[in-house]
């Protein structure tokens, strides 16, 4: 059979000029003023001096802003390591049908309703230790928890607030894979006498891959965009040791208004951000093995 | 201070950052026309017609709203002749709505709550009074100054700014304001000379450019009952050696501090503490230490309001150019002063604070004093001091009066006679030239209205954040005072004289004073030395001013010194001082009935 020819027509971009103008006005026009405040020192409307490159270099040797990137990039790795298993852990001991399981689904959902900020305050006042629950029950246990000096204290409150956050969100994905999966697998399964374990590894684990790049990638991209529950919680102390980089960058661009080094800031942030976006996408878009 | 800037900042981490960037950039670079209403709508609306029955309601208005402004210095009639010259003067901008803004405490809510609805009533110009955090309130007058573009008609923002507005030009001189432009809208019985903390508004070329609208300042608090109880008395000076009394110098407030929270430990089954203070990260422990609290450890040189040349932020000028704060410079932010007083303020906030108190910010442990298990507190803002004399608390007596008392803080060894001894500052009423000129006459009226002498005793109650002397003066307070722990006794002393705001010395408040809080947040948790710390701020403060000289201001823009080394300016006489050999002399306190007594007997300023 011949393929079907196609008659070439320029009609097409007619469609999608509307699609181009709304992009050019909500990202690339924004991008470009970005662009333009990287290269000047804005002290005022009036008050701007050309720099160069002047902030690119001052952003790249920035030791503050290195430690905040290393404490990003082990906070995500920290994060995916322990939501990951832990959510297919929740999510293969869900029930699967019946009453049980729909309550079941809407109690995990409950932490991903509340918002931000209030996730913040409800874990600094739990982990006080004067009159928080967690943090008086730590130190009835004899632990000495003090999350607003200690700075592994401050590290661990984020880390498993951040679990309490959004493991939910990766068991909730989880169950969805699995509620995917045809019964006929686990007969097969069953006819063969494989083992949970069995089960579990050959064929879950594999039909639950799409659905664990969506989640990884959701995961990343959110932890790696933190902010605001440990704003509130820690305000990134005690020290440095809870900045991670969007609190550095708001520090700079809405606190301290330095647009230029904030411009600079946000444009390697965001290329940081494209990177790994593309990284993921070639994941994904990569075919599976023995297809 | 940060709630609104959380609710602010939580729909997106990033990406709301970059967002401000753009989205200030797009108003800076679009906007090249600038909406002189910067009220869209509200500017267009039209000045209402005399309309008998709008005065008639207006003048109902008044008569209801003075058994409101009660009690007042102003004899009635003189009370009523100023609400109708309000009444009067208004006219013009009748029906028109404006915008002003100020930080949340007992006296803006006052405003915000009753006087904007009063003048509203009296004026027919409708008030939107905001209320933010204080970093909020900055964080709104930076976006105005740096787009242009008018976000509020005026501004309720703290002196603190004085040296910023002065340089940049951004804000009008009201001295200016009041004889040109605002003259037809300045009323005849403001009596300018009647505020106590004009000083704190006027810059270098002497010209007002913030009217205070409330004033409070930062005092030694204590308890006086348990420092009054003869057991507690005899043990202490059984251990140091000298009476308990209100501490003269830091080593006295240091042994203060360790006998209640290691000796005493528990008073009536209450576990107590010798100190308070908090250490968050957070833009409230940079105030910490901008308001003042290095010139109480002794950095900078004598002169009142501010040390000249060298300030409480350790900042030199020469001929009104900030010419740098590090040593090397000739500044005094990272001399064995600065080192010493980051040293006490760590030092004493882990050893003799409550635990939680390193977690907390400005606003959650202001309250803590009150709870009843604090001794003293040499840090504490008297804008607290209603908040502290609330019926029912563990710190106020059955009858009303305080358990505690305030009084003059005590100064560290570096601390020299002629410096001041404290921070005092006024949120002071402030227009900027981007406010199109009606609305700035239009919110002037309203300023004007809540500092006048109709309102502003009753207002003074409320909050008791005083900013005139006639209400200080009046037979009301007199017989109020007992009931405010010496606050009364403090501001008819002249000693308040010595609690000052940061000078006119800072070229540009918010970008310098953000530096604070991030560096000293390191030292708090010893990821660096405090020298190591200063240091770096000290650099980074001298980067900032270098940028300033860079691009150029409109008034006394830096012009930073050449670098050399540290030791020259050490050995030279005054700031910035050498190291003293012995930084604990030995303790010294007074009586605190003799000091009032003294007070008392001093004649007012």
């Amino acid at each position: 059979m011949s393929p079907i020819s196609k008659r070439k027509s320029n009609r097409a971009w007619l469609l999608v000029t509307p699609m181009v103008m709304v992009v050019a006005f909500s990202a690339i026009v924004p991008l470009m003023t970005v662009v333009n405040y990287s290269v000047q020192d804005i002290l005022g409307p009036d008050v701007r001096v050309f720099v160069g490159f002047e902030w690119f270099r001052k952003v790249l040797r920035d030791s503050e802003l290195h430690g905040a990137f290393l404490r990003q990039l082990l906070f995500s790795s920290v994060i995916l390591a322990v939501q990951l298993p832990l959510g297919i852990g929740v999510s293969l001991l869900m029930p699967r049908r019946g009453w049980r399981s729909s309550v079941t689904l809407v109690v995990l959902a409950l932490p991903l309703l509340v918002p931000w900020n209030v996730v913040g305050t409800m874990w600094q006042i739990f982990c006080r230790t004067d009159i928080g629950m967690g943090g008086a029950a730590l130190h009835g246990l004899g632990l000495s928890y003090n999350y607003t000096a200690n700075p592994l204290d401050a590290w661990l409150t984020v880390v498993v607030m951040d679990v309490w956050h959004w493991t939910p969100l990766v068991a909730l994905l989880c169950f969805s894979g699995l509620r995917a999966i045809p019964d006929a697998y686990y007969l097969a399964a069953r006819i063969d006498g494989a083992s949970p374990w069995a089960v579990f590894r050959y064929i879950q684990l594999p039909k639950l891959k799409n659905v664990l790049v969506i989640a990884v990638l959701l995961r990343f991209m959110d932890s790696f965009m933190i902010y605001t529950e440990p704003f509130v919680l820690t305000g990134g102390g005690p020290g440095n040791s809870t900045t991670f980089l969007s609190q550095s960058l708001t520090r700079l661009a809405v606190g301290q208004f330095d647009l230029g080094p904030a411009a600079a800031f946000s444009l390697i942030y965001f290329l940081f951000i494209l990177f790994f976006c593309y990284v993921f996408r070639v994941i994904m878009m990569r075919p599976d093995e023995g297809q | 201070m940060d709630r609104a800037r959380i609710t602010s900042l939580s729909t997106g981490p990033a990406r709301i950052a970059a967002l401000a960037v753009a989205l200030a950039g797009a108003l800076a670079g679009a906007c090249g026309k600038k909406d002189e209403g910067g009220g869209g709508k509200q500017q267009q609306q039209q000045p209402a017609q005399a309309d008998p029955a709008a005065q008639a309601s207006r003048e109902a208005a008044i008569q209801k709203w003075l058994a409101e402004l009660q009690p007042s210095t102003l004899k009635p009639e003189q009370q009523l002749a100023e609400l109708r010259w309000f009444m009067e003067a208004a006219k013009p901008f009748a029906g028109m709505t404006i915008k002003v803004v100020s930080e949340t405490i007992d006296t803006h809510v006052y405003e915000s709550k009753t006087l904007a609805k009063a003048f509203s009533e009296i004026t027919g110009i409708t008030v939107i009074h905001d209320l933010l955090q204080e970093g909020d309130v900055i964080e709104k007058l930076q976006t105005q100054m740096q787009s242009g573009e008018n976000v509020y008609d005026m501004y309720v923002n703290d002196t603190d700014l004085i040296g910023t507005h002065y340089r940049y030009g951004h804000a009008v001189p009201l001295t200016d304001f009041m004889a040109g432009e605002g003259k037809a809208v300045t009323s005849p019985t403001l009596d300018i000379d009647d505020f106590i903390g004009l000083s704190f508004g006027t810059a270098p070329d002497k010209k007002l450019y913030q009217l205070p609208d409330q004033q409070f300042a930062n005092l030694y608090w204590f308890r006086y009952d348990w420092f009054s109880r003869d057991d507690l008395k005899k043990r202490f000076k059984a251990k140091y050696g000298y009476e308990l009394g209100v501490p003269v110098n830091w080593s006295a407030y240091e042994d203060i501090a360790d006998f209640f929270t290691n000796e005493v430990k528990e008073i009536d089954g209450v576990r107590v503490y010798g100190h308070m203070d908090y250490g968050k990260k957070d833009p409230s422990l940079g105030w910490r230490f901008t308001d003042a609290w290095l010139s109480m450890a002794g950095v900078g040189s004598p002169g009142i309001p501010n040390g000249l040349p060298i300030d409480e932020w350790g900042i030199r000028v020469e001929d009104c150019r900030p010419v740098g704060s590090s040593v090397s410079r000739g500044g005094d932010a990272n001399s064995p002063a600065a080192v010493y007083a980051l040293n006490k303020y760590i030092e004493w906030l882990k050893k003799y604070a409550p635990p939680e108190a390193t977690g907390m910010t400005f606003s959650e442990a202001g309250p803590v004093p009150g709870q009843g298990k604090i001794a003293q507190q040499i840090f504490w803002y008297s804008a607290f001091t209603a908040a502290l004399t609330k019926p029912g608390l563990p710190v106020v007596n059955a009858d009303g009066t305080p358990k505690w008392r305030m009084a003059p803080s005590p100064h560290g060894p570096y601390w020299e006679e002629g410096m001041k001894l404290g921070y005092q500052d006024a949120g002071a009423w402030t227009m900027l030239r981007s406010t199109d000129l009606k609305r700035r006459q239009a919110a002037w009226l309203y300023a004007q209205f809540t500092v006048s002498k109709a309102v502003s005793l009753k207002k003074f109650f409320v909050g008791l954040t005083p900013i005139r002397k006639s209400d200080l003066d009046s037979e009301e307070v007199t017989k109020a005072a007992p009931k405010y722990g010496g606050l009364i006794e403090f501001y008819r002393s002249p000693a308040r004289k010595l609690w000052t705001p940061t000078g006119t010395n800072v070229p540009d408040y918010p970008r310098l004073s953000q530096l604070w809080w991030q560096n000293i947040s390191q030292a708090v948790t010893g990821e660096m030395t405090s020298q190591q710390a200063m240091d770096k701020l000290a650099k980074e403060m001298d980067d900032v001013m270098g940028r300033l000289e860079r691009a150029g201001m409109k008034n006394c823009a830096p012009k930073l010194n050449p670098e050399k080394d540290p030791a020259i300016w050490l050995n030279e006489p005054g700031a910035p001082k050498p190291k003293l050999d012995n930084e604990k002399p030995k303790g010294q306190t007074v009586p605190y009935d003799e000091l009032i007594k003294s007070w008392q007997q001093q004649k007012q300023p």
